[in-house]
């Protein structure tokens, strides 16, 4: 296999070569990018209505509120994601994760370090986004349904029924990989986003009043008239800005430009001329309210567009599902999570993965979301809390990062920082009474997902540590075999270790037990990079320790899989010619926990969880592609 | 057997009340209300008179009859239940009992999840109405019912993993309390209106039936609520011997639920308002406290037995390979049956809680309940044709007749719940449904693994040929296969055979006998094939727990020393593919891929040492 194409393949979709014209990737962006955040007008302004109290559409009302949206965009959106946030990438890769591989510290090779602060509150994020996750397909595919029910009241109890087949569509179609129809994605995005601008014109353009609300005074008089009950309001206002982390998420497929050029000429204002084309006709007519989005639209243009808006929610359900899978597959690789089956749906692009597990708990998580909830107003009083939390951490973590990769002064970094803290802690606010409305819907699932990635770090450190306390030091060991010569088959074994140092425990193991060794002996380590890729030139390295014991040394990124055949073949040049790789027993070590007991040991739950991830994770002789009559696996309890 | 036998019969008989007569024992608080629910009845005396009639009459067939006479008098060395009815039916093969696909493993597989499935109801109904009573004292309590019955529960399984072996001692004596007090309160009404005493003639049972026409029909769905602890009756047989259960059942069980079933009709017949809940309407507004206590702790007693039934119900299945392996303990050390599941008490709770959440009341849980366990009764009856035609011999068209007789009791009965699918009966056919998959998908996928490694093993003779000769001097290499005619690994595993030059071999089978239990002496044999070559065939009856140290022991008493740290196990770690034609369906193939995963690895439950332990890939298409 040609190395520099592999390692870079898998994210040409449409690639991180950002020589491709900007035009295209800006399109192509729009339908995986922007389809949470271009789909929220579906329901957030007739929630910021309804939150609470409620508030009667007053002009003054109606203009505070288009104020606190506009405003909320231009922080959120324009100044903190589009500018700050989409700098702080991991050599091209973005996401909350890969922000969290840019911070760790550096620990020794094969042994996860410990957990900082800012990884458990970056790890909570993913949780949460994981969380909110559940709650966007459910939301915007029930919204755009509900539209039907706007035309006619009898296709009230059709919405539910209606909203699960789509919802079972997309997510049985995932397998098949959905995404290889992404390049019709964009265009119906721009189609959608055009439908939204045109009926925002229309409306303003009777009622060209609303136009004041871009003035951030009323912002902040409705704020400072209505007190607490405009705090709530902001629990719905932040609906508005949900699918924002998409746009750092997603980085590496489109990088920076396309995203920002997409963002300003088309999303951003598409979904202001939208949001006060709402707040016109809610002015006009109070009782639009009732579904102010549809009502924008004539009688005649009704049904197609709830056609194109659940065509829209689809892809942003979709987009939202393949952010699932690779935020998930980012966690495999960083060692947050065990490693689970990943299915390549399309052998040209090697982005696209599909990965059944997490499909199948998206899918009935989401099903029973629409099932227990049934309308998307109850649904977003569960929504919003979530990207709150992961909004919030961002903003922490992006102090660090300026800090770190950009020198910025604290002079420069607390004033920034504590503006994004502002807007977040009231967004927070604002939705803390969620909590009880189904709120704890997604932080449930986010603290389920954290207890795994915490459990799955800390326990795999604690056996990493316990395995390497068993690995003797090279020179004991060759003066161990030296006085004790051992028997010799003709074969070549090949020990996996994580740790590039000592004689692995499974080698003196496998000696002493057998007093046989194998003519040839190599200890194969795979290390695992906190950057997204690794230049394959440097893919292997290896050092002959003793004649007839070699050690080989595999660097991978976290974006790239690694692959038996490659590395050996990336050997083959570099090792003795009497090594025969192709015909070599795998030794590794099967780790079986026992209760250590005493500080910092495992509560017995928490064994219990780990051995069952351990149990559950996909082999790594599996994804390394080792044919299973070469494996053997010598057991070794370790004290958990 | 489990139980030390006490001195006296009279003794066993008030043990066996704890045990075994808890679920049948504690129905009157419920059956005799449902099934006026379903006729419809405001308890007029016809309505009355012909439902205590089939009451009567029911007990009558489908215990005393069906069970009592027949079943109960066919047992697995001593075990009953519809598991020992397969292992029973299935010819005895060389290592073993080894469960075929065939119907009647199918059968009874159904049978067996059909009753899991009713059994989770079990405790949720029973402590439910128990504490129901509180409300008849004062309909303020009526918020606490399903809090009050939520903690019982809760309690109940957390107290499971102790054992219950110390409590268990008091089940006896307080449900013979139970029997008493429910014949008393039953005997008083019908003293005061004999009349009720006309339900005895079958008539009225007939005249009901035919009389409300097909509609009727569903009524039986209640009646069959009255017969529900049966099965669990035949499956305890082992704790107790036949002898107890049926003095326990005439001389006790019998009598009380016939005269408080005949109570309960006779006080609707004078008191209309009884209707509400007629059970607890026997009782002395003085008494009605304590007999909502006793009725709690009555239903605890059967909640128990059912859990414990359980629990006894999976490990026979682990043993016959109808289910995953799972971490079974054995709580006491004086009785071996005493076990303990965490993996199914974990679930039993959360099933139990939940229903219990959904249903509220248990009137509604008695919609849902009784619809499995009728065609649990079906499969029993069918098995046991099997067992008497195959094993017993008995006339063709004699065992014929008397199992299509119990087919129609069973039958009609199963046929009057299904009504309860749409209320809420699919959840325990769904709860069998799963169970039914899991099962039969364990059962192939297991076959497939076997002739994956089968396929891998030479046989022992050709490997006597190559052997070279040598007492081997490095090590011992054991391997546990669940085919004893061959070595396995050699075929495939280079390693292995490298290893085979230097090493001593030992092929270690692990057999479940056909038998609950086995003496040490039966435990091991130990065939030296040559002076590198030794077989092993180790075996454990089906209720006992499978452990390396009595095999390594019973071993050296052979002079084979394999309690050495130069030892290995060896054992296979299956990597499933898809079989090129005929495979499972993929999606099947994901489940047993994710039961193989989970279930417990046979060196987990040996307790063989980590370090000791050597696992080879292998790959297995089915």
């Amino acid at each position: 296999m040609d190395a520099s194409p592999a390692a870079r393949t898998r994210s040409t979709e449409p690639g991180p070569t950002h020589e491709t014209r900007l035009g295209p990737l800006a399109l192509a962006a729009l339908g995986v990018v922007f389809g949470d955040i271009g789909t929220s007008p579906l329901y957030a302004f007739k929630q910021t209505f309804t939150t609470g109290r409620g508030f009667a559409p007053t002009p003054e009302h109606v203009l505070g509120i288009l104020s606190l949206i506009t405003w909320a965009l231009i922080l959120v959106v324009c100044v903190k994601y589009a500018t700050i946030v989409l700098r702080a990438d991991n050599e091209g890769e973005g996401g909350t994760l890969a922000l969290l591989a840019q911070l760790r510290p550096t620990s020794r090779v094969g042994i996860p370090a410990p957990l900082t602060a800012i990884a458990f509150m970056l790890l909570f994020a993913a949780g949460m986004m994981l969380g909110d996750g559940v709650i966007t397909p459910a939301i915007s595919v029930l919204s755009a349904v509900e539209g039907i029910g706007v035309a006619t009241s009898a296709a009230h109890p059709f919405i539910v029924p209606i909203t699960v087949a789509v919802l079972v569509g997309l997510f049985l179609v995932q397998p098949r990989g959905a995404g290889r129809i992404g390049s019709v994605f964009g265009p119906v995005m721009i189609v959608w986003f055009a439908a939204l601008a045109l009926a925002g014109v229309f409306a303003i353009a009777r009622d060209p009043r609303v136009l004041a609300a871009l003035n951030p005074l009323y912002a902040l008089g409705f704020l400072a008239h209505n007190k607490l009950a405009a705090i709530l309001v902001l629990g719905a206002v932040v609906l508005c800005v949900t699918g924002v982390e998409a746009m750092f998420a997603d980085l590496a497929h489109f990088g920076a430009r396309a995203i920002r050029v997409a963002w300003y000429c088309v999303v951003f204002p598409a979904l202001l001329l939208n949001y006060f084309g709402q707040g016109a006709l809610a002015l006009a007519d109070p009782h639009a309210l009732a579904n102010p989005f549809y009502l924008l639209f004539p009688a005649w243009a009704l049904m197609p567009m709830v056609a194109l808006a659940t065509a829209a929610t689809v892809i942003a359900s979709q987009a939202l599902i393949t952010g699932a899978f690779s935020l998930t597959q980012q966690a495999v690789q960083l060692g947050y999570l065990p490693r689970l089956k990943v299915v390549h749906t399309s052998r040209s692009m090697e982005g696209q993965i599909y990965m059944p597990l997490v499909n199948t708990l998206l899918a009935i998580s989401c099903l029973a979301l629409v099932l227990a909830f049934r309308s998307s107003d109850r649904l977003g009083a569960a929504y919003g809390l979530a990207v709150t939390f992961t909004m919030l951490a961002d903003s922490l973590v992006i102090g660090f990062v300026l800090r770190r990769r950009f020198h910025w002064k604290p002079v420069q970094i607390v004033p920034l920082v504590a503006l994004f803290l502002i807007v977040d802690l009231a967004f927070l606010a604002g939705n803390l009474p969620k909590l009880l409305q189904g709120g704890y819907v997604p932080v449930a699932i986010a603290l389920v997902v954290f207890t795994l990635f915490t459990t799955w770090v800390a326990g795999r450190r604690l056996l990493a540590l316990a395995l390497a306390a068993l690995s003797t030091p090279v020179a004991e060991y060759v003066r161990e075999v030296g006085d004790a010569p051992a028997n010799t088959v003709d074969a070549t074994a090949i020990f996996l270790t994580p740790h590039p140092d000592g004689i692995p425990f499974v080698l003196r193991h496998h000696w002493l037990k057998t007093r046989v060794l194998q003519e040839e002996v190599a200890l194969l380590t795979i290390v695992n990079h906190r950057r997204p890729y690794v230049d394959p030139a440097q893919r292997v390295t290896v050092e002959v320790i003793v004649p007839r014991l070699t050690r080989i040394t595999a660097h991978y990124g976290f974006m790239e899989a690694p692959d038996v055949a490659e590395i050996l073949s990336r050997c083959r040049r570099l090792i003795p010619p009497e090594i025969d790789l192709d015909d070599a027993d795998y030794f590794l070590a099967r780790a079986h926990i026992v209760p250590r007991g005493g500080p910092g040991s495992f509560p017995k739950w928490r064994r219990w969880l780990l051995s069952w991830m351990m149990r559950n994770a996909n082999p790594l002789t599996d994804s390394l592609g080792i044919p299973p009559d070469r494996i053997i696996e010598f057991g070794v309890g370790l004290h958990v | 057997m489990t139980l030390p036998r006490p001195k006296t019969p009279l003794t066993l008989v008030v043990a066996a009340m704890g045990v075994v007569f808890g679920d049948i024992g504690t129905s009157p608080l419920y059956t005799l209300k449902v099934c006026l629910g379903l006729a419809g009845s405001k308890g007029e005396l016809a309505d009355v008179l012909g439902i205590c009639s089939l009451l009567f009459w029911v007990l009558v067939v489908v215990v005393c009859v069906k069970y009592v006479t027949f079943i109960m008098r066919v047992d697995h060395e001593g075990e009953g239940g519809i598991l020992a009815l397969l292992a029973l039916a299935s010819p005895p093969r060389p290592f073993g009992v080894t469960i075929k696909v065939s119907l009647l493993t199918l059968i009874v597989v159904i049978g067996g999840s059909m009753m899991m499935g009713d059994g989770v109801i079990t405790p949720a109904i029973s402590v439910t109405s128990a504490v129901e009573g509180i409300s008849i004292v004062s309909s303020a309590f009526e918020p606490y019912v399903v809090p009050i019955s939520l903690v019982v529960i809760i309690a109940l399984f957390a107290v499971q993993r102790s054992g219950t072996e110390r409590v268990g001692k008091m089940f006896g004596p307080v449900m013979l309390v139970w029997f008493v007090v429910i014949a008393v309160l039953g005997g008083r009404a019908i003293a005061a209106h004999p009349e009720v005493l006309h339900a005895l003639d079958p008539r009225h049972a007939v005249r009901f039936m035919a009389h409300g026409g097909i509609g009727r029909f569903v009524v039986l769905g209640g009646v069959v609520l009255a017969v529900t602890g049966v099965e669990a009756m035949y499956a305890d047989l082992s704790h107790f011997g036949r002898g107890p259960i049926v003095t326990g059942w005439y001389a006790v069980v019998f009598p009380a639920l016939v005269l408080n079933y005949f109570g309960q009709g006779a006080n609707l017949l004078v008191d209309r308002a009884a209707v509400a809940n007629p059970f607890y309407a026997l009782a002395p507004s003085w008494a009605l406290i304590p007999i909502v206590v006793l009725a709690t702790a009555a239903t605890v007693i059967a909640s128990q037995a059912l859990i414990s039934g359980t629990f006894t119900l999976i490990e026979q299945a682990i043993a016959l390979n109808l289910a995953p392996r799972v971490l079974v303990k054995h709580t006491s050390d004086r009785y071996k049956g005493q076990v303990y599941v965490p993996s199914v008490n974990l679930w039993l709770m959360i099933g139990c809680v939940l229903l219990v959440v959904i249903f509220q009341s248990s009137d509604r849980l008695a919609s849902v309940y009784g619809v499995a366990i009728a065609f649990t009764m079906m499969c029993t009856s069918i098995a046991y044709y099997f067992v008497i035609s195959r094993v017993l011999h008995w006339n063709r068209y004699a065992s014929l007749a008397l199992v299509a007789f119990f087919l129609l009791i069973d039958g009609s009965l199963a046929v009057s719940s299904l009504p309860k699918i749409v209320h809420g009966g699919w959840i325990p056919l769904a709860i069998s449904a799963t169970l039914v998959l899991i099962s039969t998908t364990w059962l192939e996928g297991r076959r497939g693994l076997g002739r994956a490694l089968a396929e891998q093993q030479i046989p022992i003779e050709q490997v006597l040929e190559k052997l070279p000769p040598g007492m081997g001097e490095h090590g011992t290499m054991v391997f546990l296969t669940p085919d004893p005619r061959g070595v396995p690994f050699l075929a495939r595993h280079r390693w292995i055979r490298d290893r085979a030059q230097e090493e001593r071999m030992v092929v270690l089978n692990i057999a479940r006998a056909a038998t609950p239990y086995l003496t040490h002496e039966e435990r091991v044999t130990v065939e030296r094939l040559s002076l590198r070559l030794v077989r092993v065939i180790a075996r454990f009856g089906y209720m006992e727990a499978p452990r390396i140290d009595p095999i390594l022991r019973a071993c050296d008493a052979f002079g084979l020393q394999l309690d050495r740290d130069d030892t290995s196990f060896f054992y296979a770690d299956p990597k499933i593919e898809a079989a090129p034609n005929h495979g499972m369906p993929g999606w099947r193939r994901e489940l047993f891929a994710m039961l193989q995963r989970n279930a417990r690895p046979l060196p987990d439950d040996l307790r063989i040492k980590a370090e000791r332990r050597i696992e080879l890939g292998v790959t297995v298409e089915i």
